[in-house]
């Protein structure tokens, strides 16, 4: 018994144009969303009400360039390792080891307890640093059983993160805590550590942003530093290879286990800056437990990185498509389309949507009519 | 439905109608005329070779017929009817089906799993047991040992050829299309080969054999259709052609140029390369090297004769540092290479071509440019890419490589041209030795012979040693000086090559 | 077109409609701003400190958990609903729930383009950004839960429930056979401690009186909202520490129906010990009809009632809240004691399936040393504190919080008259150990009782409380 008509996905021979892809797959993302809000509401949820909240969503970059910045560098950090074909899902513990360690320098090191021994651009380069290096040896102890043992790093990587948030939690519950209160968080770091958000005072109006000048020249920096990296280096160049042919790095004289150890620690050093920006940006403390306190841009970055395709210059553009999709969900709830359950069945369905037409954008579906033959 | 396909038809009676017929096939590239209004006729029951050289257009015209490609004009008559086809779906309900040079098939599953993933038609409630037996049903009939249930990545890779041929039989092919999938066999599998597809077609089956060798299409082949850049020059009967009248129309005026003459000698100076006493394992931990010396001086070629798997490959491998080696010692320029790395050879002039050039040699997701910035040679730290192009320009020229630009993605070009990429950078590399396995084995005999003389060339007027490993004797006696022929593993003959007899040197590759 | 232009023109327009938005977002807030950033906005620059209370209040609340937990959030919300109907001449509110702290000034920033004018942020990791944002938008009242940090435009608010969960002890101490109560806490934070404390120093009270050894094991979930790990941590404390009484801070109802299971596998004989447990937040009753003896409710909108009145009265302006911090006691009627409410009001205190128990055991009341029942002394002490009504007044000025301690009464006319409770539960002599250091003992002397201060940063437990850590 056959069904006469079959579906068939066959593999597109000439791709589509490249933006038509996202944007196409957004579009119809949205539709499902609409669809599945208004079916699941029983019509309570109006589409006009999604449309508008979609709307202002998109258009208030002041809003979420916080979350734009921070996960497009989240996003370069994971591209570089990707284009390996090495799969970092440890961005989240990379992210806090550089937390951890910027809270150290600002409140708890030497520096620390010599106010006004550094000013306020040479600790936060002191802390970005440090973020950098203490996120690229967190990744750096992930990536060496992959790149000795050749044991897979993916739940490597995953489970390197629970080990940071413990770290992190057995410091913010024993000697971080803060005295006064005894509530289990560090003490708010002081003033002049922060990364300031934009706010414009005029006539009377203000209009503040969540953009904060300075994460936006680092995020700048980032991206030219990976861009330079993957077109100008060799490292670079073998990490691109690595992921598509090991076996001429081999034949080529590369030692493929410094590439493996590199690709990772390059992306944990960029990802570990995250980790600055979150505390030193938006949180201004670490509070017990961190896992559920997490923002988890270790993990929404996994998403940016594979909507970008791999391709450098998408991964702002995934970015903010998703910090977009977040800023839309708040808007909804402040419309009163929704809570959170139906923001999150929004944000969901949009983002399957999108993903599944992205991945199968390289292939068509085609109808055929099936005759008897003979 | 393969008994439908049965008719009383006689095998070497003049078939009335053709099965498919192409009319006007054109498609263009971006730049080039891939096909330029093919037409051809192909017969049922026959065997019919689709002969060219690297870059002709043999593979465009395959996908074309297999729906990967839509021609842009011209058009497809399957027993006289039009057909459109516009994917390899299309193909197979038609009965055509292909098997490629690299087969399709996945490690980790069994071939019955394996099979029962690729037929649709049996739905998605086939059992394991009913494929099983179709398998060795099929088997049977074709004369092979496979047992259904074995793991693929156990088989080699002529048992996995074999895999796909039952797939495509399980299919109810009609037409089998073989795209360059026998280029890679040893010699005697490859004539296994040709009994299977000959059984096929006694049994009515209809065979599209694509290949750049002309001994290939001369073995197995009823008919031969020749292209030239893009063009059909000409469709032969097996009596009509020999293999100059199809050299000709291969290669127009180059087919002055093959000649199997025996290159002019080298001229050897001071001992480069001396390997003493080599153990190596294979890869599954027996020696596959056993006690393996030779000496390879300064300007000569030194060629390994040898039949497939007696340990040419772990010998090369060695010598180049990417496998390790139990004993014996390898010594480059007076130099031990314990304790060196591959990296020290490649900056320190040695190139290197190894077998099956898509998985060792190139990475072909990265652009031209990019698999020569690859070695260390050209690049170290920052890569100055105008240098790269540059080179990269002059080795598209120098070689004929058939590419839109050194920009694209070495996927996108013919298996001949990804070898001459291969080969390109690997003559520029080698200041001081080239190690080599069957270095043309993917390139048509023209560019072939090209190659050789490029690489001969080089060994006499700049010193360099070649230590090259070739299952094709052709090629071992046009080009070397000094000729060894190893055997499981042992090297149980060394002759000059100008006193060197072949019925000698093939004894002994057989003992 | 090359792929790179390709992407190079998207992000290009992309900038172009973001540059574009951005503006048009301004002039939007701009517009909006005006009529709803209220009078100050329509009045004078930001600095001009003249206030009229706009003509429609537009009030937020911002939850950190999910209104459908039946908790905290829940609750919070149950008030937004009643002062939105109260006052929905002149109120205008909506709300944003499951908000992190990373999205905090992203959601604040959101609801003041949109015009909200007051905002609530009901939850403790609330407060630094809170004021942060209060520093941004100086013309913004903001109210946040739980915190202690104020400015201008920035009050605080609380409504405590220690002496609730004190009452809940008496109870606990008189129903526990095995001596052994628990408590699963969502954090070990101040708030908790003392809720703990309260609730140990209860059962002791009339525990010991009954020749019970009493102990208080306090398991920690790392979570507000966990039914999951709240369930498991009270199947722990039933099953391996003998615990037949169990009071809790969760914003779920995971632990209400184990107990209910627990205690009807012991009045079926298949269990050697109950579970009884008193609700959380809400109330809890129906379930657990057998479990549930008492628990703590609140009531927030009586805050947020007042709150919202006296900004529509021009009260309370965004220059003056610096000193405004309600700290909601049993007698301001935002905190209840009882299992459920009925339709018509009226509060079930005790469960009537075990109030009789509670009435046939006797006990000394250790203040004026006149033998009751169980149920009386709970009903003689909530009393006490609920009718201290002189002192709502008092807990809203942040300075005035511990005067009352120290003061609980004054003297008129030779007559003594009080101002705050004549009873606290935590009046000394207590002794305790802290928590991240137990062999740091903590000793307060004989009649004296503790000020907010102390209550606030409490990080001390009893002696007769073991923190077994985090379970789950």
């Amino acid at each position: 018994m056959e069904f006469p008509i079959s579906m068939l996905i066959v593999r597109r021979v000439k791709p589509l144009p490249y933006w038509v892809v996202p944007v196409l797959a957004l579009a119809i993302g949205i539709l499902v969303a609409i669809i599945i809000l208004y079916g699941i509401s029983g019509g309570q949820i109006s589409p006009w009400d999604v449309l508008v909240s979609i709307g202002q969503g998109f258009l208030q970059p002041h809003l979420l360039a916080m979350t734009f910045i921070l996960l497009s560098i989240v996003g370069v950090g994971l591209l570089v390792s990707f284009k390996g074909a090495i799969w970092n899902i440890g961005g989240e513990g990379q992210i806090y080891m550089g937390a951890m360690i910027t809270v150290w320098v600002v409140l708890f090191s030497p520096i620390a307890m010599m106010p006004g021994l550094l000013g306020a651009f040479t600790m936060k380069i002191t802390y970005l640093i440090l973020a950098v290096i203490l996120g690229g040896f967190w990744a750096f102890l992930s990536a060496l059983p992959r790149a000795f043992l050749n044991l897979d790093e993916v739940p490597i990587t995953l489970m390197m993160n629970y080990i940071a948030y413990y770290i992190v939690d057995i410091l913010v519950r024993g000697p971080w805590h803060e005295r006064k209160y005894g509530y289990l968080r560090t003490p708010t770091i002081p003033e002049n550590s922060w990364f300031r958000t934009m706010v414009i005072r005029s006539n009377g109006h203000i209009f503040a942003t969540t953009l904060s000048i300075e994460l936006l020249i680092i995020l700048i920096v980032v991206f030219i530093v990976a861009w330079f990296l993957l077109k100008y280096t060799t490292i670079g160049l073998y990490i691109k290879v690595l992921g598509n042919n090991p076996n001429l790095l081999r034949s080529s004289g590369i030692n493929v286990k410094l590439i493996i150890l590199l690709a990772l620690t390059i992306s944990g050093a960029i990802i570990g800056i995250v980790g600055a920006g979150y505390v030193a940006g938006i949180t201004h403390n670490l509070s017990y437990p961190v896992e559920e306190k997490s923002a988890q841009y270790g993990y929404t970055g996994i998403l940016v990185a594979w909507l970008s395709m791999l391709e450098l210059i998408a991964v702002p553009v995934a970015a903010y498509i998703i910090a977009a999709l977040y800023n839309a969900g708040i808007n909804m709830q402040i419309l009163g389309a929704g809570g959170a359950a139906v923001v999150n069945v929004f944000i969901g369905s949009i983002l399957i949507t999108y993903t599944a037409l992205i991945m199968i954008s390289e292939y068509k579906v085609r109808f055929i009519i099936k005759r008897r033959r003979g | 439905m393969a008994a439908e396909a049965k008719t009383d038809q006689k095998v070497f009676s003049p078939p009335l109608q053709p099965i498919i017929s192409l009319r006007g096939i054109t498609k263009r590239f971006p730049g080039v005329i891939a096909l330029d209004h093919i037409d051809m006729d192909i017969y049922p029951g026959t065997i019919h070779a689709l002969l060219g050289e690297n870059g002709a257009g043999k593979s465009t015209l395959v996908k074309i017929l297999y729906g990967i490609y839509t021609p842009d004009e011209g058009g497809i008559l399957i027993n006289d009817k039009p057909v459109t086809i516009t994917s390899p779906m299309d193909a197979m309900m038609h009965g055509i089906v292909m098997v490629s040079q690299s087969p399709q098939v996945i490690d980790r599953l069994t071939i019955a799993e394996n099979l029962i993933l690729s037929l649709k038609k049996y739905g998605y409630f086939a059992t394991l047991g009913r494929i099983s037996k179709e398998i060795r049903a099929v088997a049977k009939e074709f004369n092979v040992k496979l047992d259904p249930n074995t793991e693929v990545w156990k088989l080699s890779y002529t048992q996995k050829q074999i895999v796909e041929f039952i797939r495509a039989m399980l299919l109810g092919a009609k037409v089998i299309l073989i795209d360059e999938a026998l280029t890679y066999l040893p010699i005697e599998e490859k004539k296994r080969f040709y009994e299977f597809i000959k059984n096929f077609k006694e049994k009515g089956g209809t065979v599209i054999l694509i290949t750049h060798k002309i001994y290939e299409a001369l073995e197995a082949a009823d008919m031969i259709t020749v292209l030239r850049r893009g063009k059909n020059v000409g469709t032969l009967t097996r009596q009509e052609a020999d293999i100059d009248k199809v050299r000709r129309l291969m290669f127009g005026e180059r087919s002055k140029e093959i000649t199997y003459e025996r290159l002019p000698p080298g001229n050897p100076s001071g001992e480069l390369l001396e390997i003493k006493d080599l153990w190596v394992r294979g890869d599954f931990g027996e020696y596959a090297v056993q006690g393996v010396s030779l000496k390879v001086r300064r300007g000569e070629v030194f060629a390994i004769a040898g039949v497939a798997g007696n340990g040419q490959k772990e010998l090369i491998q060695a010598v180049v540092r990417i496998r390790p080696y139990d004993r014996g010692k390898i010594v480059l320029e007076g130099v031990d290479l314990k304790d060196k790395s591959t990296y020290y050879l490649r900056v320190n002039g040695v190139g290197y071509i190894p077998d099956l050039p898509a998985r060792y040699g190139v990475s072909i997701e990265n652009t031209i440019i990019e698999n020569i910035a690859v070695l260390p040679t050209y690049a170290r730290g920052l890569i100055n890419w105008e240098k790269i192009r540059s080179l990269a320009l002059k080795l598209i020229k120098e070689f004929e490589i058939k590419t839109p630009s050194p920009d694209t993605p070495v996927k996108f070009l013919s298996g001949g041209n990804i070898m001459k990429v291969l080969v390109a950078r690997e003559l520029n590399t080698a200041t001081k030795l080239l190690v080599a396995y069957n270095p043309t084995r993917a390139l048509d005999e023209a560019t072939a012979i090209k190659v050789r003389k490029i690489i001969k060339e080089k060994v006499r007027s700049q010193g360099v040693g070649a230590l090259i490993a070739s299952e094709d004797l052709d090629e071992i006696f046009q080009i070397a000086d000094r000729i060894a022929v190893m055997n499981s593993g042992r090297i149980v003959g060394v002759f000059e090559a100008e006193k060197a007899k072949r019925e000698e040197v093939e004894k002994l590759m057989v003992m | 077109m090359s792929k790179a232009a390709l992407w190079g023109t998207v992000i290009i327009l992309l900038i172009i409609v973001g540059v574009g938005a951005f503006y048009a977002g301004m002039m939007m807030s701009g517009g909006q701003g005006g009529g709803a950033a209220g009078g100050a906005g329509g009045q004078g620059t930001a600095q001009n400190m003249t206030w009229t209370p706009p003509a429609k209040i537009k009030a937020a609340w911002i939850y950190v958990g999910p209104i459908g937990d039946f908790g905290w959030s829940y609750m919070h919300d149950q008030g937004r609903k009643i002062v939105a109907e109260l006052y929905k001449d002149w109120l205008e509110t909506t709300y944003v729930e499951s908000v992190s702290e990373d999205k905090l000034p992203q959601t604040i920033d959101n609801l003041v383009s949109k015009g909200y004018n007051v905002i609530f942020t009901t939850s403790f990791e609330f407060m630094d950004k809170t004021i942060e944002k209060g520093a941004e938008y100086p013309n913004i009242i903001f109210f946040h839960c739980s915190g202690y940090k104020r400015r201008p435009n920035v009050g605080t608010y609380f409504a405590d429930l220690y002496q609730v969960y004190y009452l809940n002890g008496l109870i606990a101490g008189a129903l526990t056979k095995t001596g052994h109560i628990g408590y699963v806490a969502a954090y070990t934070i101040p708030e908790v401690v003392r809720h703990i404390n309260a609730f140990s120093i209860g059962a002791k009270e009339v525990g010991e009186q009954l020749g019970k050894n009493i102990k208080v094991y306090v398991l920690e979930l790392g979570a507000w909202f966990n039914p999951d790990k709240a369930r498991a941590s009270a199947e722990t404390l039933w099953s391996q520490y003998d615990v037949d009484v169990l009071a809790y801070t969760e914003d779920s109802t995971a632990i209400l129906q184990l107990a209910e299971e627990k205690t009807e596998a012991y009045m079926n004989g298949t269990a050697d010990h109950p579970l009884y447990v008193f609700s959380h937040y809400s109330p809890g009753w129906i379930y657990g009809k057998h479990a549930v003896v008492s628990g703590q409710i609140v009531h927030w909108e009586v805050i947020y009632e007042d709150i919202l009145a006296k900004i529509k009265a021009g009260i309370y302006t965004p220059y003056n809240l610096k000193n405004v911090d309600y700290w909601y006691l049993l007698d301001s009627g935002a905190v209840d004691l009882g299992a459920w409410i009925f339709n018509n009001g009226t509060v079930m205190r005790i469960n009537p399936e075990i109030a009789p128990i509670l009435k046939n055991i006797t006990v000394t009341d250790k203040l004026t040393g006149k033998k009751m029942s169980v149920y009386d002394l709970v009903m003689e002490r909530y009393e006490m504190m609920k009718s201290a009504k002189m002192s709502t007044p008092l807990e809203l000025p942040a300075g005035m919080h511990n005067l009352i301690a120290q003061k609980p009464s004054i003297k008129v006319d030779g007559r003594t008259i009080q101002i705050a409770s004549g009873f606290d539960p935590f009046t000394g002599p207590l002794s305790g150990y802290m928590k991240d250091n137990p062999s740091q003992k903590v000793t307060v002397p004989a009649g004296k009782r503790l000020n907010h201060d102390d209550l606030w940063s409490m990080q001390w437990f009893v002696d007769w409380v073991t923190y077994l850590g985090r379970g789950g």
